[in-house]
Formats: C-alpha cells, structure tokens, sequence
C-alpha cells in the first residue's frame, strides 16, 4: 500500500513551494483590480483605420487622458480603461434632463397628459378655482404665479455640459481613426468601487467563518481547523497565481473573482469533507490501529472518488475556458486552479495536518509522563 | 416502502413537467403551447450582458438632516421606472439595493436601448424641486442659488416632495396655458403662509438649486391647489409648459442621486456570448455523460439520466421563477453539472468497494448508498451555506450566481440520490441488470 502519510513533510514543502512565490508576488503588488474595484471607465471600440494600441494610448495622451490603458483584443478591437469619466455628477443636471427628453418625447408627455385630464385636471382644473377660491375672491385671480417666457431659454443652454464628456470624445476618436463601433461600454464610480473592495473581503472573510463553525460542529475542532488551513492554501494559490499572471501579464480580477474565490471555499470543503468523513469512519472499523494508518488508508479509499469528481469539474470548467466567452475566462481560470488546489489540499494538506497533530500531542503528553 | 412505490411516479411527473416548462415557445411547431398556467410564466429571463442594454448604477446622497426612508425609497423608484417607461422602453428593471457600507442604491436596467443618452439623462437627473422663499432676493431663471440657500439669504420652502403624487396637470386659464397640481397638508399650510404674506410678490420654484420659473403670486394659495399660468398657447409656451409639466411631475424625487456606475453592451456581443456559453456547457455536459458511461458502465448510464434529469430540472425552475441569467449564471450552471455527478461518484465509488469486500450486489447497492450519504449530506451543506451567505450579501451578479448554485445543489442532491437509486433499483431486478460486469469492478 502507498504511503502517502509518511512523506508528510514532502507535501508540506511541496505546498509551501506552490503558495510562496504566489504571496511574494501579491506584495510585490502583482494584483490588478479591474474598475470594478478601482472605478473607472473602460470600453471595446474597433475604429474604421484600425489603430493600434500605442497610436491610441498617443492619441489619448494628447487628449487629456494621460493614464489611459489601451489593450489589443481580437478581430482589432481595443480595450481602452480611463478615469471614470462621464459620471453625471450629483446636484449637476439641472433641467436639462427634464427638458431635453420631454422635448423629443412631447408626444409621449402629451399622451400621458391626455390619459391622464380624465382624473386629475378635472379635479385640478375647475374645482382648483373654487378651492382657491375661497382665499382669493376673483377665479382670475386664482395664483396665476405667471411664469416669466424667459424662463427656458435662460434655463436650457447653461447646464448642457454634463453627460457628454464621453459622447465629445468618441467623436475626437473617430475624427482621427474613422468611425468608431463601441460594442462595450461601462463606468464604475469611486464609490461603488470601494464598497465592493470592502464587500468582497467581509464576504470571504465570513464565508470561510461559516464553513469552519459548520466543520467544529460536525467534525470536531481539530479537523475543522485542519479543513480550514488546507481552504487557505486553495484561496493564497488561486489568489497568488492571479498576482504572478498580473505582475507579468496584467491579468486583471473582478467582481466574478469574489464569487469564484467563494465557491472554491465550498468546493475545496467538499473533498476535504469526503476524506475526513472516511476517517471518522476508519477510525471507528479499525479502531487497533495507529493514526497515520487511518488516514493513509482512507485516503487511498477515497482517492480515486476525489480524483473522477475532479476531473468531472476540469472539464466542463475547461470546455468554459476554451470555449466560453472571453468575459467569464478568468472566472473559469480561477475555478480551474481551486478545484484541483481544493482536491490536492484535502488529500496532501488537510489530512498531514491531521497526523502531524497527532504526532505532536503524543509527543508532547509523552514527554512530562517520561 | 411506500415512498420506493411512488418514487418513480414522482420522478416521472417531475421530469415531463420540467420538459413541458423547458420548450421552447419560439420554435415555430411548439408555438401552440401555453407559455403560462395558472399565473406562472414559463420565460427564460437573460442578464444584461447577454441580452445587450444599459445599466444605470445611482447612489442615493442624503442632504443634510435627511432620514432616507424606505417609503422615500420606493418613491424614487417609482418615479424612475416611470420616466423611463415614459420613453417606450420594454421591461425596463428598476430596483433598490443596499450596498455594503449600508448605503442605498436604485440600479435601472433597460435591455437593448437604443439611446443610452437619453436613458442616463432621463435617469441620472436627480431632480430636487424646491419652493423657494426668496426673503426679498431677485431671483432669475437659471440661476443657480445654492449659496443663496447655504448663506441664508433665501431659504426653502417645502420640497417637490410636497406635490401631491399624480396631481401635476396640464392646464388652461381661459385663453391661458398653465400647469395645475396640489400640495400635500404640510406643504400646503406653509403654501398658504408664504403666499398670503406675498401677494404680488414672485414665488421661484428651483430644481437641483437652479431656479427654473419665477411665477408672480396672484393670491393666497390655501387648500393646496396651485396653477401656475404661462402665457398665451404660443408654440414656445406650449414647450414650456410640457418641461414645467415633467419637472414637477418627475422631478419630484423625494431623494437625491447621484450616478454611480453605468454599463452598456451591445446586443449582438450579448448574442455571441450567450453562444459561446451554451455550446461550452453543452461541450461539458456531452463531455462529463460520456466520462460516466465509459468509466462506470451500467451506473454510469444511470448516472447520465440522472444529470439530464438534472439539467431539464433546474432549466426549467430558472424559467418558472425568473432567475436573470447573466453570463456568470450561465457559468456557475455549467459549473454545478460538473459538481451535480459528485454524489453520483461518491456513491458508486462506495459500491464498487462493498463488492471487492464481498457483498452481493443488492447490499452493495444499498450500502453505497447509505454509507455515502453523509459525505453527500455535509459536502452540500458547506456548498449552501457559501451560496446562501454570497446570495444574502451579495451585490446583485454576485446574487445571481449564488442563488444559481444553491437550486443547483438542491436539485442535484435528488437527482444524484433518489434519481439515481431508483433506477438502479428497477435495473437489478432484472436479470441482466445484475451482471457485475456491468459495474466493471475489478476485483
């Protein structure tokens, strides 16, 4: 029979080889947050003359978007990533918004109006003068506050400028590199970005609280907090391996990575969960025996389970990978690498923690009874 | 045993429900059949990002002194929905959310816009109408009077929260265009004070601290009722009183936004997407039902039926509770095919060794079953209380990915289990379903 057991200390510094590099490059700042989490605007546009991204990074250097980030995508798209721009800012729209649409959607204005004199115009109309009648005795003299004719054109030209900072340079854009087709576009305020940094760490944080109470009530403290560590080495490698692809290949995480992150701390449970429970098993069947033998043999037992349900996952994960759109690829990444971080963990991190333990509080009741 | 009596009729009924649910309407030959029964709709809802559209993210700022209510809440809501409804847009989705940090959110979404413009302008207008005591201040059109209001010069009155709802109307005074509208209680009593005081005085109504109209008070105003006259029905007194019309019947939003977020994608990249993600599930799905069948035999087909039962299942509660699917919907369904099998392997895996350890088949079965089901059992559990806790805080993609994942595991728990075991049951009874070489155990 294999012994998987004995060669803990192997897995152990196998493990450490796989997180490090990867928490190394997460302080080097490998991590790159998507305007998801940085607010910003970004958008996909082909132009006619089909740029290229560093004639589009000039071109926006020189229109005032110095820290713009454009990025060559397939069949010449470009990604380019700014500021947040376009924002229409609070208290800044006056009654522009109001007039504007209401004068090309009169019609519609008007059609709500006619659905609506049947109830409420009656009531406003005539009885008004009555009601107010009463305060002032000529109906004609009911608060005709006459509205002064200068009141639109004085109100209407002067808050024009919000809204069209973006609309202004997609025409520049195109003025240069020929029309433009946007298929793309999207804006995250400061505000939002933050909340969601904020968020998305209380919602890992909590999630893995919850899976490690549900583990000390169903397993026990030692193997909760055994599941727990191996959870940790799945979330730092997923985490880790996306700040080495940042540092080197600006891969970017987004608001998805979070609920990625959060199923590979359910699935990476799951396999824990199905060797731990072999265990609880094992321990009570053979009950002569050490240990470390326990966990070998219900390891090797449950192995082949861990590594079909795996392979089930990889495949349909990697069919989302190769053949899913672009969008949801960095998703399936980070699923991919949890999944099998998750069932290697249960089997060579998880499991070794278990018997190191053990091991340790032998030892340690040993020696003041020596 | 009653329940092994009708555990097969269960699965039956359930499955060709799902398949009536599941059919799709826009296939010319299915046309006919109903798309709805008794008040449930059966629709597959698309996210924005697959179908294409605008999505409008407002923060709600509280003014100084303001206790923002839920009802203030709903107001704004409503009032949004409206204008945007206004333009002619279908099904647009205005809701409230509550971000983290405790603050609120109204997200408008619009599927396949054609001017996401006009939609941001018609949205993103905060509108706060004010009535305004100008304490002897000249007032102008246009101007703005926001340090006018911070220094105390002038002050508000009431807010366009006063105007009753639904009460604005177009009017006529004899030959006179004018707009109508009554004044809640409160503001009706400060109305009443403040016109009374100032006959022949002007009474400047102001959005978002730009004074829009300077109207001259005729008379006390008491009751409420107002109208304010415009003019004779010239063509430019007519677009006057259809942009008072509309401020003071939308721009009466009892909270001020400001814009947060917007997202807009085309509908023909929504289309592609929704391609590529179905024919990657599909790809997956083929791909996981032939690793079954070839490793598993006899169970692994039993296996498969139980995952297209799955499948045909969990598609059809999407369309029967409107579960939007958004790109990351899609992948965490594609996703829970990949997990909905766990059990299954779980189960076999036990079986097969209960036969190396020499069971019979029957007991083999039986304790495969049993014997996985607390794995089963607490595996599934953890997978729901991650879905449960990113699904009661999350924002709302995330939402949707977590609510897809926790009827994922649901129906998966009975389809691996009870699917499965059923079946199995029927099969040994027969006498080629008991030939172990089916179970391709290697002893």
């Amino acid at each position: 029979m294999y012994d998987i057991v004995g060669k803990r200390n192997l897995w152990f510094t196998l493990s450490a080889l796989l997180t490090i590099p990867g928490l190394i490059f997460i302080f080097l700042g490998g991590l790159k947050p998507s305007i998801d989490f940085t607010g910003g605007t970004e958008w996909e546009v082909r132009h006619e003359q089909r740029p290229s991204a560093d004639e589009m990074t000039a071109t926006l250097a020189e229109l005032g978007y110095a820290d713009a980030i454009v990025t060559e995508l397939p069949e010449d798209f470009l990604r380019i990533r700014t500021e947040p721009i376009d924002l229409i800012p609070p208290g800044g729209l006056e009654p522009s918004p109001t007039a504007e649409p209401s004068g090309s959607a009169a019609p519609s204005a008007d059609a709500s109006a006619s659905a609506a004199p049947s109830e409420s115009p009656s009531a406003t109309g005539s009885p008004d003068a009555s009601q107010s009648g009463d305060a002032s005795p000529s109906p004609s003299a009911v608060p005709s506050l006459s509205g002064s004719p200068g009141a639109s054109p004085d109100a209407s030209p002067a808050p024009i400028a919000a809204g069209t900072e973006f609309a202004d340079l997609e025409e520049e854009l195109d003025a240069r590199f020929g029309v433009g087709e946007p298929r793309s576009v999207r804006t995250v305020g400061p505000l939002i970005g933050a909340d969601l940094i904020r968020s998305s760490a209380i919602l890992i944080g909590i999630g893995e609280l919850f899976i490690l109470l549900y583990l000390w009530m169903r397993f026990g403290f030692r193997f909760g907090t055994a599941a727990i560590v191996a959870l940790l080495h799945d979330v730092i490698l997923v985490v880790g391996t996306f700040a080495i692809l940042g540092y080197f290949f600006n891969l970017e995480f987004d608001a998805l990575f979070v609920s990625a992150l959060l199923t590979i701390i359910g699935f990476s449970v799951h396999d824990t969960i199905v060797v731990f429970d072999r265990i609880r098993e094992n321990r009570v069947r053979h009950a002569g025996e050490s240990f470390g033998a326990i966990v070998n043999h219900s390891i090797l037992q449950t192995m082949a389970r861990s590594i079909i349900t795996s392979i089930t996952v990889v495949v349909t994960l990697g069919a989302l990978l190769l053949l899913g759109p672009p969008t949801i690829r960095t998703f399936a990444l980070a699923l991919l690498l949890g999944v099998v971080s998750g069932t290697y963990s249960s089997i060579f991190n998880a499991s070794q923690i278990l018997v190191a333990w053990q091991d340790w509080d032998t030892k340690r009741r040993a020696r003041p009874a020596s | 045993m009653t329940w092994r009596r009708i555990a097969p009729w269960v699965i039956g009924v359930i499955a060709l429900v799902a398949i009536f649910i599941d059919l799709p309407r826009s296939v010319p030959a299915l046309s006919g059949l109903p798309s709805e029964v008794g008040g449930a709709q059966f629709r597959t809802v698309l996210g924005l990002d697959l179908q294409g559209g605008l999505r409008v993210t407002l923060e709600v700022v509280p003014q100084t002194d303001q206790e923002i209510t839920e009802e203030d809440l709903e107001t704004a809501r409503d009032i949004i929905e409206r204008r945007v409804a206004g333009i002619g847009v279908t099904e647009p989705q205005v809701r409230t959310e509550t971000a983290g940090d405790g603050s609120r959110r109204i997200v408008v979404e619009v599927p396949g816009v054609s001017d996401p413009g006009q939609i941001r302008e018609l949205v993103g207008s905060t509108g706060q109408l004010q009535f305004i005591d100008p304490i002897g201040q000249a007032l102008q059109p246009g101007q703005d009077i926001s340090e006018l209001l911070e220094s105390g010069a002038i002050r508000e009155l009431f807010s366009g929260g006063e105007i009753e709802q639904g009460s604005v109307a177009p009017d006529a005074q004899g030959s006179q265009v004018a707009v109508s509208f009554n004044l809640r209680p409160e503001g009706s009593d400060i109305w009443c004070g403040f016109t009374t005081a100032n006959v022949g005085r002007p009474g400047p109504i102001a959005l978002d601290q730009v004074v829009i109209t300077t109207p001259e008070i005729q008379g006390a105003i008491c009751g409420g009722s107002t109208v304010i006259t415009i003019g004779p029905p010239t063509p430019e007194n007519e677009v006057e009183r259809t942009n008072l019309y509309n401020t003071l019947r939308f721009g009466a939003l009892p909270v001020s936004l400001t814009e947060q977020g917007f997202e807009e994608v085309d509908p023909t990249l929504g289309a592609d997407f929704l391609v590529q993600a179905l024919v990657a599930g599909a790809v997956g799905l083929v791909l996981v039902l032939f690793f079954m069948v070839a490793y598993y035999r006899l169970p692994g087909v039993l296996a498969a039926l139980a995952l297209i039962f799955y499948t045909l299942v969990v598609y059809a509660i999407f369309r029967l509770i409107g579960v939007t699917l958004t790109l990351a919907g899609v992948a965490a369904f594609i996703l829970s095919i990949g997990m909905a099998v766990d059990a299954n392997i779980l189960i076999f895996e036990r079986m097969k060794e209960e036969i190396r350890a020499g069971k019979s088949l029957g007991p083999a079965i039986e304790a495969g079953f049993n014997r996985a089901w607390s794995s089963i059992l607490d595996s599934n559990v953890s997978s729901l209380l991650v879905a449960g806790w990113l699904y009661w805080q999350g924002t709302t993609v995330v939402r949707g990915f977590a609510l897809v994942l926790i009827i994922g595991v649901l129906v998966s728990m009975f389809s691996a289990v009870t699917v499965t075991r059923t079946i199995l049951r029927y099969v040994t009874r027969t006498s080629w379903g008991r030939r172990l070489e089916l179970y391709h155990v290697e002893r």
